[in-house]
């Protein structure tokens, strides 16, 4: 390769002599239309941020009606599970945070109070919206939250699914944990849906603390899933994925709507909760935010509750007068008969991370085990029906009462009560969340033992 | 003029205020690799070695590994990553073999397909099988009911499975690019009496065992990486899952957290380094597509198109179920739709095209700032001594191994509570932050590509041009930039893609739902209540899209080797050289 060489591709290469090229203008042209396009983002109007766990078409609809309502006015949404809210905003400097929250469950509420998240909204309550809805409490006595809608918990079910399997549809929790039901069910976890805590929480309240983790822990054994967020049961649910799975009343609603050969049940007894609306310290833009809520709790905001799609029980009374299909929509007064009057938020709030952290290590984590654990502890349970043991029957009990029982006593609840978000109480929680962790690894491989020791008795 | 027998053609003379743009211009590459990947790292390092009391020490080490279920969460990561690997490697290597023996050549548009998965978060795969499969439980209970395993070997097994059918395609296209230039003359060689056994072992594996290895070691990195496909499956005891449960319950400051983050991304780091030995020379996947002039000859065997058919039709089969039920209206318990509506993508075309939007700001701007920060490192590497061209490497391949999650935990536990300049948004109240985190994650690829368009840029036309009086400007304007611009649109194409599929950081990073980009708008419409016939026809949009973009890509590739511009040969060396170096030793 000489100078010749060099000279020959220079000639052979005329075409750097002609201007620019239209690839080259094309690019500049990209680049300048990018630089408008962050122009354009960064020039828009008054934004409203509301954090909420509640479904995306369900905000949509509500997005939809206030950016209509006030031109100008932008609403965008942080969507994460209610139960991360307390960490998502201790994560974030005040003036940093989003401007509402709102959710379903009111024991979040309740903790957004205790860690000072919360602003005050005033007491003055809105005439149109009674102070006591049965024995439901709508507003926060402090006047910290409001009352936005009301939901009731139970249990959704695709009765093509069962009637395909000869299942009959489920009535109350108790029916879940029936054999029938093995591998057919499909729960969130507590610590990343809000409205699964509450229905956990209403169940150990509603049995005590010893008998409520047995049942959950039963009905989570015959679960086919620990779906990773509460949409995810009743979109399993609807597509014949799963037979049943625990729900709030309007995802079970809404998916009925869609055409879905579902239905859905105030699981008795069932816990009716005020789904609450607040303004969050520390807001970007507080007067706005005051403007979504005022917006949600107006008559428009309330007739929106009832949209098919979204299906919730308004907090103003005179919302259900506009109802079409007032005999298909559940009417509130039967809901709140059915509903237990002792469930207190209180209590849910100061235990809250732990049901959530012992759920996760006995049961998200182990999920896998405990399902092959039951399948084997019911095959055991039919053999035993053919051939009587009594021997057997008592290492079965003795597994079933290893297994099905929770890993602290209700007594040491307090020495971890209030956990925080230090390092040193994260720390701490750890080492528990390690100790459960390893209890749930010896007792499911202690109960293996004990039902092989039943299975070879009634087999020699 | 010696100094620049170093290597790349200095193209400004010293002492002279360009050299000292060029030299600011490095130092803001530096200042960003070290403010945006070099200290989140090691704060999320520090983090993880912090006892809860503040004292260093191996405390939270001690507590993270007193619960069984870290240990079984790096044992089944690992396993789930090694045997995906390993899988996708051994199937691809068998089905490369069986090209370069047929000397089967797909078209272009079939190449690029093989990188369609690159393109696509693999959950996407997960969730349409799970259609197809899962009238019961999904996959795992299949398996479990199959083969008669423990369900939690079911799960591993079906997400190793999901992962290997979902980075074949890419290795298979990796492999077969690395081999099949030498696929004639082992005919010819075959046709001389030398065995077809011994041709495999001798020419073909020797030839495959880089590209393979490269491959084997991204599906690694990835299938590590991957947050949403084991939670779709149900699976939590793996470390990227327990990493996310744990920022999304107790927040960012959690040092927990970090310490499984720490451990991936040394995981990550190990088999990156272990792959190496394997890949000493350089692997260009990339420019292998585009050097060869021969159009694919039309008379491809029997065998071959018949073998290409069936992968296609495979793949199109995994797929069903998405497109399915992106046009089903009633779907359920029941083998097909009761129903069949458009609404799924009216709905989308009508209310998320804002997440189409924000992936073409976000991955825009990600791979904008990839290309100008992978520019000058490029050069600097080029010039830079023997001894600072290796930190230098091992500081882009530090980039290449961090995992998403690993970055997404440090991004948030570092830049929170930063306020931005000239307006009153938190930095991670807006995109930005994701938009540095792609860019980071698609460094390592830009600079591969950059640095092989500028050693092909040849420094005769740029000493021939300065003997002639151009001046600098205009040699950039005229000769570099026009040399390079072919290679910078690839870089960006590749780094938009990968950027578009990065759901692990999206779903850490992204600040609320307006500002989603389309693969993490796809990962919430799919876990939507009202089932995932929204998400669904989202990911076909996408898919179509990106086919759209690739076919506009293999157009030019086409007009390229139409037009006589001395461009491809010179950008894409077929021969393995290290490009044109400087050419003053032939004067």
């Amino acid at each position: 390769m000489g100078n010749q060489s060099i000279s020959g591709r220079i000639m052979q290469a005329h075409w750097i002599t002609r201007p620019y090229s239209t690839m080259t203008r094309r690019l500049l042209r990209c680049l300048a239309f990018g630089i408008a396009l962050l122009g354009a983002i960064s020039a828009h109007g008054e934004v409203i941020t509301v954090a909420s766990s509640l479904p995306k078409d369900f905000l949509a609809i509500y997005k939809r009606a206030i950016e209509a309502q006030y031109p100008g006015t932008r609403i965008q949404y942080v969507n994460f599970p209610a139960t991360h809210t307390t960490s998502f905003l201790r994560d974030r400097a005040p003036g940093n945070r989003p401007d509402v929250f709102w959710g379903s469950a009111p024991d979040i509420f309740l903790m957004l109070r205790r860690h000072d998240l919360l602003e005050f909204l005033g007491k003055a309550d809105d005439p149109g919206i009674p102070e006591y809805i049965g024995h439901l409490r709508i507003n926060d006595e402090n006047g910290y939250f409001k009352g936005q809608a009301l939901s009731g918990y139970g249990v959704m079910w695709n009765a093509r699914y069962l009637k395909a399997r000869g299942i009959p549809p489920p009535g109350n929790w108790q029916d879940l944990a029936h054999a029938a039901y093995f591998g057919h069910v499909v729960m969130s976890s507590p610590s990343r849906s809000s409205t699964t805590h509450l229905m956990i929480e209403a169940i150990l309240q509603d049995k005590g603390w010893q008998d409520g983790w047995s049942l959950i822990l039963r009905i989570a054994a015959n679960c086919g899933l620990i779906s990773e967020r509460s949409a995810g049961v009743p979109s399993t649910v609807s597509n014949g994925r799963f037979g049943a799975g625990l729900v709030v009343d309007f995802l079970g609603l809404s998916a009925r709507h869609a055409g879905n050969p579902v239905a859905f049940t105030y699981a008795r007894p069932t816990v009716v909760s005020v789904a609450n609306i607040a303004l969050i310290k520390g807001a970007r833009n507080p007067s706005g935010g005051k403007r979504f809520i005022d917006f949600t709790l107006s008559a428009a905001g309330q007739a929106l509750l009832l949209h098919p799609e979204i299906g919730r029980l308004p907090v103003r009374p005179a919302s259900y007068a506009s109802l079409k299909d007032s005999e298909t929509y559940s009417q509130i007064d039967d809901v709140l008969a059915q509903s237990i009057a002792e469930y207190d938020p209180e209590v849910s709030e100061t235990r809250y991370r732990i049901v959530g952290a012992i759920f996760d290590q006995l049961i998200t984590y182990r999920h896998q085990e405990l399902v092959d654990l039951n399948r084997l502890l019911l095959q055991t349970q039919q053999a035993l029906a053919r051939h009587p043991n009594p021997l057997a029957e008592v290492l079965v009990e003795k597994a079933q009462a290893l297994v099905f029982s929770p890993p602290i006593s209700e007594k040491r609840i307090p020495e971890l009560q209030k956990i925080s978000d230090t390092p040193v109480d994260i720390a701490r929680l750890a080492s528990y969340e390690a100790e459960w962790g390893r209890l749930a690894k010896t007792r499911y491989t202690e109960a293996r033992l004990l039902i092989e020791q039943a299975q070879s008795r009634i087999r020699p | 003029m010696n100094r620049t027998n170093r290597g790349y053609p200095l193209l400004f003379p010293r002492q002279n205020w360009r050299h000292y743009a060029l030299r600011s211009l490095q130092f803001a590459v530096a200042l960003y690799l070290l403010a945006f990947f070099l200290f989140p790292v090691g704060f999320l390092f520090l983090k993880a070695l912090q006892n809860p009391d503040g004292t260093m020490g191996w405390g939270i080490i001690a507590l993270l590994f007193a619960n069984p279920v870290s240990w079984e969460s790096l044992q089944n990561s690992l396993i789930v990553a090694t045997g995906a690997a390993c899988l996708a490697g051994s199937l691809a290597l068998a089905a490369a073999a069986l090209f370069w023996k047929s000397d089967i050549r797909p078209s272009p548009f079939m190449e690029l397909c093989g990188f369609l998965p690159l393109f696509m978060p693999a959950f996407v795969l997960a969730s349409s099988l799970d259609i197809i499969v899962g009238g019961h439980g999904g996959l795992p209970a299949m398996l479990q009911n199959l083969l008669g395993i423990s369900r939690a070997n079911a799960s591993l097994l079906s997400l190793t499975l999901i992962e290997a059918l979902h980075y074949f395609p890419f290795i298979l296209i990796a492999l077969h690019l690395s081999t099949r230039a030498s696929s004639p003359q082992a005919h010819a060689m075959a046709r001389l009496g030398t065995s077809w056994r011994r041709l495999i072992r001798q020419v073909f594996v020797p030839l495959a065992l880089p590209g393979l290895a490269f491959a084997m070691a991204l599906t690694f990195l990835k299938v590590i990486d991957d947050l949403a496909t084991p939670l779709a499956l149900g699976i939590t005891n793996m470390l990227a899952p327990q990493a996310y449960h744990r920022i999304a319950v107790y927040g960012a400051q959690d040092p927990l957290a970090a310490l499984i983050a720490a451990i991936l991304f040394i995981t990550s780091g190990l088999a990156w380094f272990a792959s190496l030995g394997f890949i000493r020379q350089n692997v260009n996947l990339f420019p292998a597509t585009f050097n060869d002039n021969k159009p694919p000859p039309t008379s491809a065997s029997m065998r071959g198109r018949f073998f290409i058919t069936f992968l296609g039709v495979v793949y199109l089969g995994c797929y069903a179920g998405l497109i399915l039920s992106s046009l089903a209206g009633v779907w359920s318990h029941t083998p097909l739709p009761e129903t069949y509506v458009l609404t799924h993508y009216l709905k989308a075309f009508r209310f998320e095209m804002s997440s189409l939007y924000n992936t073409l700001i976000y991955c825009g701007f990600a791979a904008l700032i990839d290309i100008l920060v992978a520019l000058p490192l490029a050069h600097a590497i080029a010039k830079a001594p023997p001894h600072w061209k290796q930190r230098l490497g091992w500081l882009v391949a530090g980039t290449l191994c961090i995992p998403g999650v690993t970055l997404g935990i440090a991004y948030l536990a570092l830049f929170r509570d930063i306020q931005l300049p000239l307006s009153n948004l938190p930095l991670d109240a807006t995109g930005l932050l994701l938009t540095l985190a792609f860019s980071i994650r698609g460094l390592p690829f830009a600079l591969h590509i950059c640095s092989l368009a500028l050693n092909s840029v040849p420094a005769s036309y740029i000493e021939a041009a300065r003997t002639l009086g151009c001046a600098p400007a205009k040699i950039v304007s005229r000769i570099v930039f026009p040399m390079l611009r072919f290679g910078l649109l690839l870089a960006f194409t590749l780094c938009f893609s990968l950027a578009a599929v990065d759901l692990s950081l999206a779903a850490l990073l992204v600040p609320n739902e307006n500002n989603a980009p389309l693969a993490y708008s796809i990962y919430l419409h799919i876990q939507s209540p009202s089932g995932m016939n929204v998400g669904s026809a989202l990911a076909i949009i996408s898919f179509a899209l990106l086919a759209l973009i690739l076919f506009g890509i293999i157009h030019r590739l086409h007009r390229r080797q139409g037009s006589h511009r001395p461009l491809s040969p010179p950008l894409f060396p077929t021969h393995r050289t290290t490009g044109f170096a400087h050419e003053s030793s032939h004067h």
